[in-house]
């Protein structure tokens, strides 16, 4: 089509590149999101224990490191934190994401590692997190449970006391 | 060294330096560039330093740390013995009263007001006999108190450890013993002082390290690698407690030493920063460039926001607090700002480039009046649209911010009951207020700018565009809101801010206002644009934290109860506190229960628990009720079951809800188990249905939805079509649940819609939960605020708004008196601080009478709801009683059944209170507390009520004696901590409706002061610019007369003198001018006969000889025609000096600046009936060498020739030439008749009646003196164009 105007002078030559970019742009994007979307179709359902599974060895790894990034996803909008440094209440992704953040650069990690897990109907886990704060070693209790929310499993409190 | 910064100067290009001139300012740059890279390299040296030298450091470092902890614990010691000498002094002050010696003791120290400090007062025996505060010594104690009399010690109480100082009192008769106490450290959170810090928390803040105190006089010094420590010595010098402190690290050092020279760094880079910021403001206000102006304030701001946040500034400029991070929901603004703090700098930063910007607009539009006629069809056609659509992008993003004020960050502004909000609240509020500011005045300037364009309209013609303007604007409002897909606002919304920005545009419309004021009248608008708009968004906050509310319903409540009932019981299995107490010091099992309650997580979860303690046997030892009351049988029964380790069970029903948890750990000292600790906890599904906490009084955390008022929320929780609970006002009835069943759910599982529940409307968001088999729903329902609490909103931040407008207002006059050096203030500024004066006062003064009147009766409202409740409990007791129930029983029986929390005192001794166990757990001591005690027991008052100042709460409480038991001094008790006495505001909530509203008072009475004032001092004004014009010569005037009364007659008065002097003037003139001329003519005629006479001599003499033909004819010849030609010479010589008298005095040249001249003569013209515009064309300055006060006559000449000639509008304009000034003055007026352009400017011509025919050629002589010109020609348009090229001053 576009050769057809080019060869009858509706488009000037020039511009063909420019419309090809554009158009390729176009359908690039049509394609990525025709992907994420199917891709957000395959999401874990209800009562899949490994998507649980899953999300707890990630909790997990970031604690045993003192790293939000790894699990930061799957807080919620409303997510209710209860921290030994005094934060406690519903707080966004985001500002789970700060909270923590600063939590874990005073309260640095040695390990974690989980006592009880439940995968089923009420999914929670306990655990205890060992950290270091100004050189001293000190031991805190640990609390996660879910909650199965716009098709996803996200984190509905996380507790550490 | 100038040959390298004069390179670099040139290389930069950016100041136009000169190395000789800025010698000091380029070696101040120098130095501070060397600074800054020398403190870099130390920087990088300094951890191999301190860590080479740390060993001798060391020691150093300890000394001082132990020097500085010491003189700590030193200061809180001296400041208690002060205390306690100037109690002790006012004490035996007391005792030398004679008469009534307890009663004079106790009124001493009911007069005490530091609620921090403790003191008890007994007698001879060993009795407390008064009290204030807390209880830290008990009758059995003192005598051990005593043996250390006058030397501070610390005493233990289950709850805080105290530093006590004893000593005797006594004027010689029977001696009685004051004890003073501090309390240093308290074990338990202090929900009601969050402020309190405990002594060891001080030290750990104060020297940043970490601390644990043991308050015994053992000498428990350590001695190993990590900590040291320090002795606490009291005024005895005796030890009488040990911290121990962690020794101070290298690192600890380098990061101190590093973060010294970071702010030092920082430092030196803000003075270059200023000092080129300096530097660009010269430059910028040498040269007319506003455009190079306005990009270089942009980019230098926007480089100051770098530096700031790239080295962190903030840190050092604002507490921690407003610098969380955890404020903010979501990444506010684009993750540009990242904390309260960081919004401010960059708003405010934003304002000051605005607000210079919108000055200079101010400045080009003071003298820009008027396009060229032609010009404006097209131009309005072409910018109106565009001027739309950046006005309404504009306000968008200001509902932008404001929409992420309050939703994406977690301060609620409209939820601390205070006049001054707490910090971080109060930044986001300004830094709103201040965008709002922004954007206002961006609006104001981008429809000013288009509304230039009117200022060639006829009248009716600018009408019907306003109107049109008007008409179109409000259609393209609707519009924008139809074409959003998601408005941020509705169209009534934006109706309101749209409205709000016209009514700024039109204010400030007529541009004659100062320019401080004109921003202040612009923040005065903008403030309620941003109020109402956070306003708006707080209501679809509190909508939306609806969602919050069903989520705390939904979230697996009872999984986390598990989780801190093992939390506890593992604590209180391992506690050595509580192993001792099972074993030493049972009495304290309580207070150890109460510590166990408050530092878990159950007060905060509203969960309603039982902690106690048992022994093997199951009895109880110690226990702590928080909402529930838990039988002895009950807990003996779980005791019973003696597990050895921790155990927690769970009771369901049978369709698996929970109803209790109950967890149980036994206790073991070295022997065995020595008892059991035991927790019950209630159904954790009933418990979400409790907004409120469980204890308010021990609890700071007032609502897990923090939004919205608790009183206004209800809610459910339904399955299978089922209710499962419900809690709050409205009644979720089978019609209501069909409803929330029935409806179509999002594919989020949502639904949100309106209910009115018999008048009163709700909204209601209902979340499904699929996890659930059926699926449950939480429903959540917000009950419509009353009008009231929407005023309170309002002036929650307006009030704020206005304070800082009121400041500004009188910084920026302040600014303007100290800016015209004269510190005289001007009639329209006395007239209005006077209206300021008589008005605002009285305001203020009602304001504060009110405020006392609500308080007065918002005390006495509770005092009547207080009294009800404690009649209440009076006359069920007495029915009891004279049912011939036994006292204790009764007592018992009125606790559980009439509903009221109350305490009953015998004499000053707690006898019972339904909160026993608050008073067992040693939180509340259990006496009556000094003030009642001096009302009731020793004033013999029948009843008492007052405030009551606790270290958990302050209270109002209500005493009354009772007479229903004979022989017995019985106290009934009420007080509002423990019951709810209703109120809709409470008196700080008052305080800010009231003084909110104050606030928009005054704003608006210094408004119409100004107004007022303005109205009054006008016609003053005028005519003192008059008397100025007549001062200087210009005596046609007359000043138009609109005034009434008085100076109606003062100003016809001046008029008239005005003519008389005119016409008087003229008189003279012509009086002058002839006798002038007759004297010039008698002078000249004088003149010139001397030299005629001896001429016509000699010429006759002449004649005779030619005539008799004298041989000497000859030399007569020559001797006459000699006399003659020196007669002429002396002719001459006479017209010379007569030339000489009649010519112009002489001229004094100096620079002059034709700008501020013609300033003035515009000035001296502004009360006539005229408009003079000045267009300077971008000229700041327009230096000229002349005569300033010729220039200035000929310049006034020329403007009153034009208002002679009926000119409506005269446009004086100025531009520079390459070494010349052109400056053109054009009027409207009557225009010069055909031909006569050269001929006005020739002596003695005129088309006035009454002139001479000199003004315009002494203004062209004085001119061409000057060596510039003047030429006159006929305006296009119509009227006059005078057109005067003037030499520029050589450089």
């Amino acid at each position: 089509m576009i050769t057809l105007f080019t060869t009858f002078n509706i488009i000037p030559r020039k511009f063909v590149s420019m419309i090809f970019l554009v158009s390729s742009l176009i359908i690039a994007q049509f394609t990525t999101t025709t992907l994420f979307a199917q891709q957000k179709n395959k999401c874990p359902q209800h009562g899949d224990t490994k998507a649980v599974e899953k999300l707890f060895e990630q909790v997990e790894e970031g604690l045993n490191k003192g790293e939000i990034s790894g699990f930061s996803q799957y807080f919620s909008n409303q997510t209710y934190f209860s921290l030994s440094s005094g934060q406690s209440g519903y707080y966004s992704a985001n500002q789970a994401f700060y909270i923590l953040h600063e939590f874990f650069k005073i309260n640095q990690a040695i390990s974690f590692r989980y006592t009880a897990k439940n995968l089923k109907k009420v999914a929670y886990a306990t655990g205890v997190y060992h950290y270091e704060i100004s050189g001293r070693r000190k031991t805190a209790q640990v609390f996660i449970s879910l909650k199965w929310q716009s098709n996803v499993w996200q984190i509905a409190q996380f507790t550490i006391r | 060294m100038n040959i390298v910064l004069s390179y670099i100067v040139r290389a930069t290009g950016w100041l136009p330096l000169q190395i000789h001139k800025h010698r000091a300012y380029l070696l101040i740059v120098f130095f501070l560039i060397a600074a800054l890279a020398g403190l870099e390299v130390e920087n990088n040296h300094l951890k191999a330093f301190i860590g080479a030298r740390w060993k001798e450091t060391l020691p150093g470092e300890i000394a001082k740390l132990t020097g500085a902890v010491q003189s700590e614990f030193n200061r809180v010691q001296e400041q208690l013995i002060s205390n306690h000498r100037a109690m002790s002094a006012a004490l035996t002050a007391g005792l030398k009263q004679g008469s009534a010696i307890e009663k004079n003791l106790v009124e001493v120290l009911e007069e005490a007001n530091n609620s921090e400090y403790c003191y008890e007062l007994f007698d001879s025996d060993s009795n407390l006999m008064a009290w204030k505060g807390d209880i830290p010594v008990q009758e059995e104690t003192l005598r051990e108190i005593l043996s250390t009399k006058n030397a501070a010690r610390f005493q233990h109480t289950p709850l805080s450890i105290f530093l006590l100082i004893a000593d005797e009192i006594t004027d010689g008769g029977k001696p009685f013993y004051l004890v003073s106490g501090v309390p240093v450290e308290r074990k338990y959170i202090h929900p009601a002082n969050k402020d309190y810090e405990n002594f060891s928390s001080v030290i750990e803040k104060k020297f940043n390290t970490e601390c644990k105190a043991d308050y015994s006089n053992l000498d428990t010094a350590i001695v190993n690698g990590i900590d040291f420590s320090v002795a606490l010595l009291n005024n005895a010098q005796e030890r009488i407690g040990t911290l121990h402190i962690k020794k101070p690290a290298p690192s600890g050092a380098i990061r101190e030493a590093n973060e010294l020279i970071q702010a030092a760094q920082t430092c030196i880079l803000l003075m270059l920063y200023a000092i080129f910021g300096y530097g660009l403001y010269s430059y910028i206000r040498g040269k007319e460039k506003e455009l190079f102006g306005i990009i270089a304030v942009t980019v230098y701001c926007a480089g100051l926001r770098w530096i700031l946040f790239i080295q962190n500034v903030t840190r050092y400029l604002f507490p921690e607090s407003l610098r969380n991070p955890g404020y903010f929901a979501s990444k506010f603004a684009g993750g540009i700002v990242k904390s309260p703090a960081e919004f401010l700098i960059t708003t405010l930063l934003f304002f000051l480039v605005s607000i210079y910007i919108f000055r200079i607009f101010y400045i080009y539009r003071q003298s820009h009046r008027q396009l060229p006629a032609r010009k404006i069809s097209y131009l309005f056609i072409i910018l109106t649209p565009l001027m739309f659509a950046v006005n309404l992008l504009m306000i968008r993003g200001l509902a932008a911010a404001a929409r992420s004020a309050i939703f994406d960050s977690s301060l609620r502004y409209f939820n601390e009951p205070s006049i001054l909000p707490r910090a971080a609240p109060l930044v986001m509020n300004v830094s709103v207020f201040l965008l709002a500011i922004s954007i206002f005045m961006w609006i104001v300037l981008v429809s000013g700018m288009h509304l230039t364009l009117f200022h060639s309209l006829g009248k009716n013609q600018f009408y019907i565009a306003a109107v049109t303007l008007v008409t179109v604007f409000f259609l393209s409002v609707f519009l924008y809101e139809t074409v959003q897909n998601q408005p941020l606002l509705t169209y009534n919304q934006l109706l309101v801010i749209v409205s709000l920005a016209i009514v700024c545009v039109f204010i400030t419309g007529r541009w004659n206002n100062v320019f401080s004021r004109l921003v202040i009248f612009i923040g005065f608008f903008s403030s309620i644009a941003a109020v109402v708009l956070m306003n708006i968004f707080n209501s679809h906050l509190e909508l939306e934290s609806l969602k919050i509310t069903a989520s705390d319903i939904a979230r697996p409540k009872q999984e986390f109860a598990g989780f801190i009932i093992s939390d506890i019981l593992n604590t209180a299995g391992t506690s050595d506190d509580i192993i001792r107490g099972f074993r030493l010091d049972k009495e304290k099992l309580s207070a150890n229960a109460f510590l166990l309650w408050t530092g878990s997580a159950l007060p905060e979860e509203h969960i309603p628990a039982y902690i106690g303690f048992t022994d093997k046997q199951g009895e109880v030892l110690g226990e702590f009720e928080a909402g529930i009351k838990s039988s002895k049988s009950i807990v003996k029964n779980i005791a019973g079951t003696a597990p050895d380790e921790m155990r927690i069970t769970v009771d369901e029903t049978p369709s698996g809800d929970v109803t209790e948890i109950i967890g149980i750990i036994p206790v073991k000292d070295t022997t065995g188990i020595a008892g059991y600790c035991i927790i019950q906890v209630l159904p954790v599904e009933r418990a979400a249905q409790n907004p409120r906490p469980v204890l308010p009084f021990l609890s700071a955390k007032k609502s897990f939805n923090p939004v919205i008022n608790p009183d206004n929320l209800s809610f459910a929780k339904l399955r299978d079509n089922k209710i499962l609970y419900a809690s709050g006002q409205l009644l979720f009835g089978d019609e209501l649940q069909a409803k929330i069943i029935g409806y179509d759910y999002n594919q989020s599982n949502e639904l949100w819609m309106p209910y009115n529940d018999n008048g009163e409307q709700y909204y209601i968001y209902a979340q499904k939960y699929m996890n659930e088999n059926p699926p449950e729903i939480v429903a959540a329902a917000l009950r419509e605020k009353e009008i009231e609490w929407s005023f309170f909103n309002f002036f929650k931040l307006f009030i704020v708004h206005s304070a800082i407008l009121l400041i500004a207002y009188l910084l920026s006059a302040g600014f303007r008196l100290w800016k015209s050096k004269t510190y005289k203030m001007h009639f329209r500024a006395q007239l209005m601080i006077a209206f300021l004066i008589v008005s605002v006062i009285p305001v203020i003064a009602l304001a504060f009478y009110n405020h006392y009147n609500i308080e007065e009766k918002s005390t006495q409202a509770i005092r009547a709801s207080l009294k009800n409740q404690l009649t209440t409990v009076e006359t069920h007791l007495a029915a009891k009683l004279n049912n011939g129930i036994p006292l204790e029983q009764a007592i018992e029986e009125c606790g559980k059944e009439v509903g009221v929390q109350f305490s009953l005192f015998k004499t000053n001794q707690l006898l019972y209170s339904t909160e026993w166990n608050i008073y067992q757990a040693g939180v509340l001591p259990d006496r009556l507390p000094l003030s009642a005690n001096l009302a009731i027991n020793y004033k013999q008052n029948k009843e008492f009520f007052g405030t009551e100042e606790s270290v958990l709460f302050n209270t109002f409480s209500f005493y009354r004696k009772l007479d229903i038991v004979p022989g017995q001094q019985l106290i009934l008790s009420v007080t509002d901590g423990f019951n709810y006495v209703a109120g809709v505001f409470s008196p700080v909530e008052n305080d800010v409706f009231l003084f909110g509203i104050y606030s928009f008072a005054i704003f608006f009475i210094i408004a119409l002061s100004s107004l007022l004032a303005e109205r009054i001092a006008a016609p003053v004004r005028r005519l003192t610019a008059a008397t100025r014009l007549i001062a200087k010569g210009d005596i046609g005037i007359s000043i138009e007369n609109k005034a009434q009364g008085e100076m109606s007659e003062l100003i016809a008065g001046f008029n008239t003198m005005t003519r008389e002097l005119q016409r008087a003037q003229e008189e003279l003139a012509n009086f002058e001018r002839e006798s002038a001329w007759k004297d010039f003519a008698r002078q000249v005629a004088h003149e010139i006969k001397n030299p005629l006479t001896p001429m016509k001599l000699a010429l006759q003499q002449l004649v005779a000889a030619y005539n008799d033909n004298s041989p000497n004819f000859e030399s007569i010849f020559r001797k006459v025609t000699t006399t003659v030609l020196h007669q002429i010479e002396s002719l001459g010589v006479i017209a010379s000096e007569f030339s000489g008298f009649a010519r112009m005095p002489a001229a004094h040249y100096s620079t002059i600046d034709l700008i501020e001249l013609l300033n003035e003569t515009v000035t001296l013209f502004q009360t006539e009936k005229v408009i003079i515009t000045l267009d300077t064309n971008t000229l700041i300055t327009a230096k000229a060498t002349g005569d300033a006060s010729q220039l200035r006559r000929s310049l006034i000449n020329i403007v009153r020739n034009a208002i002679e000639a009926r000119a409506g509008k005269i446009n004086i304009s100025i531009a520079a030439n390459e070494n010349t000034y052109s400056i053109a003055i054009a009027d409207n007026g009557t225009g010069l008749p055909a031909g006569q352009e050269e001929k006005i400017f020739v002596k003695s011509y005129t088309t006035k009646k009454t002139g001479m025919g000199l003004g315009l050629s002494i203004a062209r002589k004085i001119i061409a003196n000057a060596g510039g010109s003047i030429n006159a020609r006929n305006n296009d348009q119509g009227g006059t164009v005078f057109s005067i090229i003037y030499p520029a001053e050589k450089n």
